[in-house]
């Protein structure tokens, strides 16, 4: 039943992509530019783990509790540290996308000074073997990623619909003059996307280091699959982030049932260039006119 | 006739005070110099073509625009160079121009929004209910998106919001811009029923006519500049401001 496996394997592809994408998605909707310095969140929340797991020995479920809550601190730090003297600056989005080009790769160096450019690995013990599941294989760590990636889901969402924060959030959104006026700080709102995006990316990179082996450079392909992602379910669009996620997910693993599996990114990226020729709002996007003077 | 009868009976406390405002907008220089004030329980609105600075003006006072020079005393504080958030704190608040709503949240959820700076959640609901009162259709469309309301349905709507915040004084950008005749008479009517329940208001607006028929008093801007200033009643009779601002 390869075919069921395939399914199986894109779902749990997707809810990652899915992480990273509403985190990149949050972020996006406040400061409205493509934070690429969010793919190194991811990578720092595995490395974050791995220190906590195995360096320092902590137990494995703290140690993932305090590594969303580091990833969480970086991306506060990343904001206050590069955007937010550029804010006061004014500067053009252009310029934000390349400072986050240049957080990503300093601090992708970083990690690779302190931990060198090898595969690192937080499992021990040999790998266990999976349940059978209707054909396909699934393993204790992938339950896990499914279970904990939908609780995050959930929460997210709750959070965003239903808490005063959250609505201030979605204000901000929609317009970030209006909610000045009517008494939101917009600084403390772009401080809690980037602490809520950064926990969520940071928690995608925590597991799957238990999935599989984690290396500095990883955080490259996770953010461009989250803007992928992204866009083709319609950019600041947050349902749109999680079904743009499912799609590329199931997309790029289904696709590879007819051809090799080398082809996955290929198969992101020919989705990607066919919705920014033909739906460029993505799924769930807005279609914005072109404004005229 | 809009005599101003509150004011007459008891001494006259200025809530605003505006002195040498200077105000570049985008590089260039937007207000020259200007003064004025605004006496606590007034109608005050200033007017003028477009471009003449009144809006710039308004947004200074606002916190939304930062102020080359001069001094902006609410209640006494010099508050130039504030943001908007922290005045909202000392209850000067802001309808902006264009209405801005929250376009994809709910009408109810925009009122809650402009009560963001309060925390008890029974003054909240008290207070959105004393809204509904106000403007009845809101509360039909409660759970209706904000973006789809109609532009008249909508410039309720952010008044509405802006009281959730019990303002002592409310400033309108330009109320009765994009609105059908029937909704300026509705806004114009509301906007005088706040100020009957004791809110101090300062008016930007176009519509030069229906402005100074509900204001006590009224400045006319000029290539920013303060080129007159009167009692309302008095600027609709002046013949300067008839030929030039109230099509004679």
């Amino acid at each position: 039943m390869l075919f069921n496996q395939l399914l199986l394997n894109g779902i749990i592809a997707g809810s990652i992509y899915a992480l990273i994408a509403i985190g990149f998605t949050v972020i996006y909707r406040t400061v409205k530019f493509f934070n690429l310095a969010h793919g190194i969140v991811y990578t720092a929340g595995a490395y974050f783990a791995y220190t906590l797991t195995i360096s320092l020995h902590l137990n494995i479920i703290l140690s993932f509790f305090l590594s969303i809550f580091f990833a969480a601190l970086l991306g506060i730090a990343i904001d206050r540290c590069v955007y937010y003297p550029l804010r006061r600056k004014s500067a053009s989005n252009m310029i934000f996308l390349l400072a986050s080009f240049g957080v990503f790769i300093f601090l992708q160096n970083l990690i690779q000074l302190i931990y060198g450019a090898q595969i690192l690995t937080i499992r021990t013990g040999p790998v266990k073997e999976g349940h059978h599941f209707l054909g396909a294989v699934i393993t204790d760590i992938q339950i896990l990623i499914l279970v904990v990636s939908s609780l995050l889901l959930v929460i997210l969402w709750m959070f965003i619909k239903k808490s005063k924060l959250g609505k201030a959030m979605r204000a901000v959104s929609d317009d970030p003059i209006a909610a000045s006026v009517v008494g939101i700080n917009p600084e403390r709102i772009i401080m809690t996307s980037f602490a809520i995006g950064s926990a969520l990316a940071g928690a995608a990179g925590i597991l799957i280091s238990y999935e599989t082996n984690i290396e500095p450079t990883m955080g490259f392909s996770a953010i461009l699959k989250g803007i992928i992602a992204s866009i083709i379910g319609g950019i600041g669009s947050i349902p749109g982030a999680v079904l743009g996620a499912f799609f590329l997910g199931l997309a790029e693993n289904l696709g590879i049932w007819k051809i090799s599996a080398g082809w996955k990114d290929a198969i992101a990226f020919a989705i990607l260039i066919i919705f920014l020729l033909i739906r460029p709002w993505g799924f769930l996007g807005v279609r914005t006119e072109k404004k005229s003077l | 006739m809009n005599v101003n009868l509150k004011t007459n009976s008891q001494k006259l406390t200025t809530i605003l005070e505006v002195y040498n405002l200077t105000v570049y907008y985008d590089s260039v220089l937007a207000l020259n110099d200007i003064s004025l004030y605004v006496n606590e329980g007034e109608i005050v609105t200033m007017i003028g073509p477009n471009g003449a600075g009144k809006s710039t003006a308004l947004k200074a006072i606002c916190g939304l625009l930062k102020p080359e020079s001069g001094v902006i005393l609410f209640q006494g504080e010099n508050i130039n160079g504030r943001q908007p958030h922290q005045l909202v704190e000392r209850k000067l608040c802001l309808v902006p121009e264009g209405r801005r709503v929250f376009a994809s949240m709910t009408v109810l959820e925009n009122l809650e929004m402009g009560a963001f700076t309060i925390n008890n959640k029974g003054k909240v609901r008290d207070d959105i209910n004393k809204v509904y009162g106000l403007f009845p259709v809101l509360k039909e469309r409660r759970r209706q998106k904000a973006g789809t309301l109609s532009s008249g349905e909508q410039q309720m709507l952010a008044i509405g919001r802006a009281l959730m915040l019990n303002p002592r004084l409310l400033l309108l950008d330009e109320p009765s811009l994009g609105l059908s005749p029937t909704y300026v008479d509705i806004v114009f009517e509301k906007i005088k029923e706040i100020n009957n329940n004791g809110t101090t208001i300062l008016i930007v607006e176009q519509n030069a006519r229906m402005a100074l028929e509900h204001a006590d008093r009224g400045y006319v801007f000029e290539i920013g500049k303060i080129a007159f200033e009167d009692k309302a009643k008095n600027l609709l009779e002046n013949d300067e401001v008839r030929k030039s601002f109230l099509g004679g």
